[in-house]
This record gives structure tokens, C-alpha cells and sequence, in this order.
């Protein structure tokens, strides 16, 4: 066979931006960062993670469950993004987040948890021409990637003073994406469409610890940190991208020193760059810092299984760039727990607004409707 | 927890629960800046692939065709055959079976298809008796008995008598000597005229080619001056051979060739005529496009060269079609056979036989599925088959990959290298 090559050339390369991107401002490069934090303490704002046992934050605070635990979380977001005056929505149901523990004598407890580490959902559709042989044909393209990188931890706590617990945790970080591109052209007997699909995975490791200290009764501090190991993306067995799993330290104090309230205020500083070498130069991370504040409160002081209502505030950076820029988002949000059959069993509802913004054409906001279910056999 | 509250939480569960129980993604406003931008990168190479190519003649075999085609025009003399081996020889008066004596009003009824016939009155249709013991597939015997002493009727239509149904009456005594000794009766037809004419009866197997029609010959005969007594139709049948059941269907009505424009040359890639020609191309296409890459077009070229054989061009849609035959049937005969339907995955192409330059058919079907089911082994070959096929004189002819290099079949393949995308 005679092959003549008469011309190898990059026809198109579609929009003017030549960088990669999502179709929103949350979901660039491996994704939001959506777990961990449970629907009680997201009511807070989250500023109450570190003390939560239900949140896979802190391993120290596992010891504040007493009693073996179940835990289970159902988050819908519904999410805005407009740009040059229009708009999509669209709506992404989550479980980010499952946890449990046993205690282990009076002083100790173990517990594990499974939790969004990065959710990569979304799908964008869009229409334009290109350059086939002589022809300009049009398309549709539509590019739809499912799947996420989880957070699985085992965490055990000890008590070694009254007013003072520490805890480690190993985690293992997997899963996976499902990515689709499919092309149609307008002419299916002239133009064969593309339709790829290829399937990602994730392995990586890290190591945390944290301490819960209540120096006096009304006020408690905790500290958490993590350290990341290596994490590998895998297609086929062949590794596309090898980069280290954010490091990141944080802090929180909490005040009960109002009857029925408790103030929280937290911060943390999430080493997100360390991520930027395990995709392209698309996909670049940067570190953040994670603020929140927030509010617990009851009607019923007293009671042995009270309602709580809580409010907070929280403002935090994305990891990955949107078209070169970094992403803020600031949530405000607002949350109850209600018991049921007292202390056995619990319904924690947290509803947020989140307002995303960094891109200058693009704005984001989302609604997100958060539920968890705590079980105590 | 009171009931009253119950039931207020778990309305409002159950409401987040519909309202978000199914994802939406899909978005498309931030783009193309916020929208992932793959880079699609199209290679354009054209290649000789064609490793085989051969014209396969005989198509659709004897007797399947859509049409009885009649024509009578310089270089083109094709003539029809019609069966009707049972005869009724009796009929009933008053409840009364009796014996047929008389065949009064005896013709034969044809259904033509007005749109694809070609004419200028008068022509005239002339019948004979084209029985015979010789073999049923000796079509020189048959050519032999179309003579003034086997004729056995006659019509002659102006213009304003060609109608969609053509009525043609039948001799009666060699008809009545039929019936009253059971003998087949097999029809003859030929269609003369001062001008050239041709004529495309609809054959008993139309419906299987055009979707709508149902329809027939008929012979009909009145047994009896009583005008009670109805006519009787009579419809095509064959008996014969007893051995294959196919073939005594196929010739129930078929048509000959007496004379038809000369094929193209041995070495050339033909297209249509008489009796119908299929071009057959067999393709080997490199693994790295095939297996590799993405194949966003395909596109055959072949270069035609004039038809002059008939001073009467013809207009003639040339079907590309899959060949479905796998990699263990080695007969291209039989292979040319195994084909997808006309128009599945291809556009046609609207060629007349006296023109000449480079046409280009789109193929990119056919790789995409020689590439997506490799497993299945199917041989990666094209047939060209014409329109009206074996009913149609004209003939497209194609330099083959024997002619010099300029003219010979080429394919252009448009194509993209897999990439890793789903990394961002």
C-alpha cells in the first residue's frame, strides 16, 4: 500500500481560550471539593467540623460520639451559572459523606469514614464548526465526565486527659471518572462523530491527626492536620499523572459560655498546588485558606435531646483556576437538628447559598440542601 | 418527636428527594471559556487502499428483477417472458361445471410503470409462444421461438392509449388448444416502434424492490357468450423446474437480453447495464488510522470515463453498499451478494453514463465499522450497484487500480489520534 500523506495539520482548536475548563467555575480541574464536612456542621458554617465527630475532619473528634454511631449524608445542590446574560441550571444530588464509630473503653474510639474528597460531575454541550477535508461542517459536542476522588479514613481517638483527646487517621484516596466526548456532525452519512470514553482512576494516601483541648469549660481549641502522600491517575493501567495529596493544617476554638448557644470560628490553609502537577497546565491548583464562623443555639435549653438551630458564614477558596483566575466562594448558611426518639436517632438539615465568583465573565451560585441521618444502635 | 412535626420533616425530605433524585448537568453558558477545549487535531491522507477490484456480473439474478424490461432502441433489443402454466379448462353455468369450448375477449393485461418507461407512440407489443421443453435456463431457446409463427397476438398503442395498464388481446385458437389440452401457456413479449422505446413492465417481485406495489400480469378469457358467466383471470405461474423451488419462482416472468451496449473493458470497474454489473472493492486500510484514531470522513475517489458503447445516455444512481460477507467467504461473486440495502449508511450518487472526471463517495460508515467491530471479521469491501439494477441498460464505467496511477481509486481518510481528553 502507497501511502501519500498530503497534509497533517491542526485544523481547530474550538473557542479563543485555549485553556480546559467545565462549564462552571466550581468544577475545574479535578473538581469541588465537596465532602467532609457534615450537614450539622455545614448549618454552622462548618465552623464546628473540628469538633464534630460526624464530619471526617478531625480524628480526635470521633471520641465526642460516646457511643457507637452511624452517619449518612444526602446533599442536593442546584446550581446557577451565568454568563454574558444567560444562564443554566443544573442539579447534582451528592452523598458526600458516611461515618460511624465504636468506642473502645471509656477513653478510646475507632471510627471510619467515606467522603467526597473531589466530586468531578458535570456536562457541557455546545455547538461549532470545523474544518473536515474541503468541508466546514457543524457539531455538537458534549462532554459529560461522572465520578469522584473519595476520601476513605480509618481514625482512631484517645482520650489522655479530661479535657483533651488526639486522634490519628490513615486515608486512602480512590475512584474514578467515567469521561465522555461525543461529536455529532450535522451530516452522519458524510462525517463520522467522535465518541470517546475513557475511565480514570485514583490511588492515593495521606495521614492526619488532631487534638480537641477545652482548657476551661467554656472554651474549647482544636487543631487538625494532614499530611499527603502520593496520588496516582490511572487509565488502563497506564499513569497519566502523579502528584501529592494536599497537605493542610487548621484551627478552631469554640465558646460555650452563653447557656443553649455556642460560638465557633475556624480556619484552614489547604496546600491545593500540590494537585497542579497531576493533569495539565489546565488544571492548575493553588492553595486556599478556609474561613467559617458560626452559631448553635436552642429553644430548649435543657432538654436531654434539644432542637439546635445554627447559622454561619463561610468563605473559601476553589482549588483549581478558571481561566487563569482563583475562585472564592462564600456561603451563607443555616441548619436545625432534630432529634427523634431522643437521643437515638437525629435529623440534621442544613440549607446554604453559595455564591462563587473570580472568573470575570462568569458568576456561579448554588443552592445546596444538605440532610444527614445520625443512628445510635 | 410529636407527629405533627413527623410529618413535616418528612414531607420536606421527600420533597428535596423528588425535586433532586436525577442529576442535570448539563451546562453550556460559560463556554468556550469555562468549557473543556479539546483540541481536535485532523490528519488528511490520502491512500491507495483499494487492493482489490472486480466487476461481478449478473445482477439481480434471472427472473428477480423489479421490471420486465421491453426496449427497442439502437443497440438495445431486451424482451419479456411471462408464464402461466395452469390454465382453467373448465368453468360453471347454473351451478353447472363445464367443459371450456370458447375463449372469447382472451388478452393480457401488463402494469407499466409510466415514470421510468421511455416512449413515443405507436409502439407496438406482440405476443408469442415462447413454450418450450428445452431446459429453463437455455435462454437461446427461448430467444429462438420469438417468430412470426409463434405469434400469437398483438396491440399497437398511440399516445393516448398507453395507459398504466396496457391490454394486449391474445389469438384465440392457440389459447383455446392450450386449455383444452392442458398445455402451459408462456408469453412472449416484445415491444417495437419507429422511435426508441423502452418499457418497464412491473415484474411479479416489484413489491420486494418498491415499497407500494403489488401488482401483476393477468390473463383473462371468457369461457361463455352468457354474460353471467365472468371472465377468468388467470394469474403468472411456473412449474417448472421441478428441482429448485427458487428458480421456478424466479422465472415465472423474467426478461432476455437480445442485444445490450457492450460492457466496459476487462480491466475497467463497471456499474449498471445489461445484464447488471456490481463493482466490487476491497480495502486495506493502515491499523493506525483503523485502530488508533478517530475516522471523521472517508472519501472514495474514482474517476469516470465515458460510456460511449450506447449512443443513448442514461441517468443512473450509484449505491455504495457494505459488504456484510465475512473474511471466510472467499467467492466475490458471493460476496457481492452480501451487501447492506441501498442507501443504509451511504448517499447515493446521481451519475449519467456519457460523462467522465472524478466522483467522490462518502464511505466513512464503512470504516467506522470495519473499525468498531473488528471482532466480527467482516470483509472491508464496498460494492457499487446502480439503480433499476438489471433493469437499466446504462452502464457507468470506473478506471479500476490496473489503469495509470492519476485515475485509479483513492481514498481520502480525515481522521483525529486518540488523545487522553478526560485529563484536565
Amino acid at each position: 500500500m502507497t501511502i501519500h500523506l498530503r497534509s497533517a495539520f491542526v485544523l481547530f482548536v474550538l473557542g479563543a481560550s485555549p485553556l480546559a475548563a467545565q462549564g462552571s467555575l466550581s468544577q475545574q480541574g479535578f473538581g469541588y471539593p465537596a465532602g467532609v464536612v457534615s450537614a450539622r456542621a455545614m448549618g454552622g458554617g462548618g465552623a464546628f467540623q473540628e469538633f464534630d465527630p460526624r464530619s471526617a475532619r478531625n480524628p480526635a473528634s470521633i471520641g465526642a460520639w460516646g457511643q457507637p454511631a452511624l452517619y449518612m449524608q444526602y446533599e442536593p445542590e442546584f446550581r446557577r451559572v451565568s454568563s454574558a446574560g444567560e444562564a443554566d441550571q443544573t442539579r447534582l444530588t451528592r452523598f458526600p459523606l458516611l461515618s460511624g464509630s465504636v468506642p473502645v473503653g471509656s477513653r478510646m474510639a475507632l471510627g471510619a469514614s467515606a467522603s467526597t474528597f473531589l466530586d468531578r460531575s458535570w456536562e457541557t454541550l455546545r455547538r461549532g464548526t470545523q474544518q473536515i477535508g474541503p468541508d466546514s461542517v457543524d457539531f455538537v459536542e458534549r462532554y459529560h465526565t461522572n465520578g469522584a476522588v473519595n476520601d476513605l479514613r480509618v481514625s482512631v481517638a484517645r482520650q489522655l486527659a479530661e479535657r483533651f483527646w488526639v486522634g490519628v487517621a490513615g486515608h486512602a484516596f480512590v475512584g474514578g471518572n467515567r469521561v465522555r466526548l461525543t461529536r455529532t456532525f450535522s451530516d452522519s452519512q458524510t462525517f463520522g462523530g467522535l465518541d470517546d470514553t475513557l475511565k480514570l482512576g485514583y490511588v492515593g494516601s495521606a495521614f492526619s491527626a488532631g487534638a480537641i483541648w477545652t482548657p476551661v469549660a467554656s472554651i474549647s481549641l482544636a487543631a487538625s492536620g494532614r499530611l499527603g502522600r502520593q496520588l496516582r491517575v490511572t487509565s488502563n493501567d497506564t499513569i497519566l499523572g502523579r502528584a501529592d495529596i494536599p497537605n493542610s493544617y487548621s484551627f478552631a476554638i469554640r465558646f460555650d459560655g452563653i447557656p443553649g448557644a455556642s460560638f465557633a470560628a475556624r480556619a484552614e490553609r489547604t496546600l491545593w498546588s500540590s494537585l497542579s502537577t497531576l493533569g495539565s497546565a489546565s488544571a492548575t491548583a493553588v492553595d486556599a485558606w478556609d474561613y467559617s464562623i458560626g452559631l448553635e443555639a436552642t429553644a430548649t435549653p435543657g432538654r436531654a435531646a434539644p432542637i439546635l438551630y445554627r447559622a454561619g458564614y463561610r468563605d473559601r477558596g476553589l482549588p483549581f483556576l478558571a481561566n487563569g483566575q482563583a475562585i472564592k466562594e462564600r456561603s451563607v448558611t443555616a441548619g436545625a437538628t432534630l432529634p427523634l426518639s431522643g437521643e437515638r436517632a437525629g435529623i440534621d438539615l442544613a440549607v446554604w447559598r453559595s455564591v462563587r465568583r473570580g472568573a470575570p465573565s462568569t458568576d456561579e451560585s448554588a443552592w445546596v440542601i444538605s440532610l444527614g441521618l445520625t443512628v445510635r444502635p | 418527636m410529636d407527629k405533627r412535626r413527623l410529618l413535616l420533616l418528612g414531607s420536606f425530605a421527600a420533597a428535596v428527594a423528588a425535586v433532586a433524585c436525577r442529576d442535570d448537568l448539563t451546562t453550556g453558558v460559560g463556554c468556550p471559556d469555562l468549557c473543556p477545549g479539546r483540541t481536535v487535531t485532523v490528519r488528511d491522507t490520502i491512500i491507495d487502499a483499494v487492493t482489490l477490484d472486480t466487476g461481478v456480473r449478473g445482477y439481480p439474478p434471472l427472473g428477480t428483477e423489479p421490471y420486465i424490461l421491453l426496449a427497442s432502441r439502437p443497440g438495445l433489443d431486451t424482451r419479456g417472458v411471462i408464464r402461466f402454466d395452469t390454465l382453467p379448462s373448465k368453468f360453471t353455468r347454473g351451478g353447472v361445471d363445464s367443459a371450456i369450448t370458447r375463449a372469447d375477449s382472451a388478452h393480457i393485461l401488463l402494469v407499466l410503470d409510466r415514470a421510468r418507461s421511455r416512449y413515443r407512440a405507436p409502439i407496438t407489443l406482440t405476443l408469442f409462444d415462447v413454450d418450450t421443453t428445452a431446459s429453463d435456463t437455455d435462454l437461446d431457446a427461448i430467444k429462438a421461438l420469438f417468430r412470426a409463427d409463434r405469434r400469437i397476438g398483438s396491440a399497437t398503442f398511440d399516445s393516448a392509449a398507453v395507459k398504466d395498464t396496457l391490454r394486449v388481446p391474445l389469438d384465440t385458437a392457440p389459447l383455446l388448444d392450450k386449455i383444452k389440452n392442458g398445455k402451459r401457456l408462456r408469453i412472449g413479449l416484445q415491444v417495437t416502434s419507429p422511435n426508441p422505446v423502452v418499457l418497464r413492465v412491473y415484474s411479479r417481485d416489484a413489491g420486494a424492490w418498491i415499497p407500494g406495489i403489488d401488482v401483476q400480469a393477468q390473463v383473462s378469457y371468457d369461457p361463455h357468450p352468457d354474460t353471467a358467466v365472468r371472465p377468468i383471470p388467470v394469474g403468472p405461474e411456473s412449474r417448472t423446474p421441478n428441482d429448485s423451488p427458487t428458480l421456478r419462482n424466479d422465472l415465472t416472468d423474467y426478461f432476455v437480453v437480445f442485444q445490450a451496449p457492450e460492457a466496459g473493458a476487462p480491466n475497467d470497474l463497471s456499474v449498471g447495464g445489461l445484464p447488471g454489473e456490481r463493482s466490487y472493492l476491497r480495502f486495506n486500510i493502515p491499523s493506525f488510522i483503523l485502530d488508533s484514531s478517530t475516522i471523521l470522513r472517508a472519501t472514495l475517489f474514482l474517476t469516470q470515463k465515458p460510456n460511449r458503447t450506447s449512443t443513448t445516455p442514461d441517468t443512473i444512481v450509484v449505491y455504495p453498499r457494505l459488504v456484510t460477507a465475512s473474511e471466510n467467504v472467499t467467492d466475490v461473486a458471493r460476496s457481492a451478494e452480501l451487501i447492506t440495502p441501498p442507501g443504509f449508511s451511504f448517499d447515493s450518487l446521481t451519475l449519467s453514463s456519457a460523462d467522465s472526471g472524478t466522483r467522490s463517495i462518502e464511505i466513512v460508515n464503512a470504516l467506522l465499522r470495519w473499525s468498531f467491530f473488528v471482532e466480527q471479521k467482516a470483509q472491508r469491501a464496498v460494492v457499487l450497484t446502480a439503480s433499476l439494477e438489471g433493469a437499466l441498460p446504462g452502464e457507468v464505467i470506473f478506471f479500476s487500480t490496473e489503469a495509470p496511477a492519476a485515475v485509479r481509486p483513492r481514498l481520502r481518510v480525515s481522521y483525529s489520534p486518540r488523545t487522553n481528553f478526560a485529563v484536565p
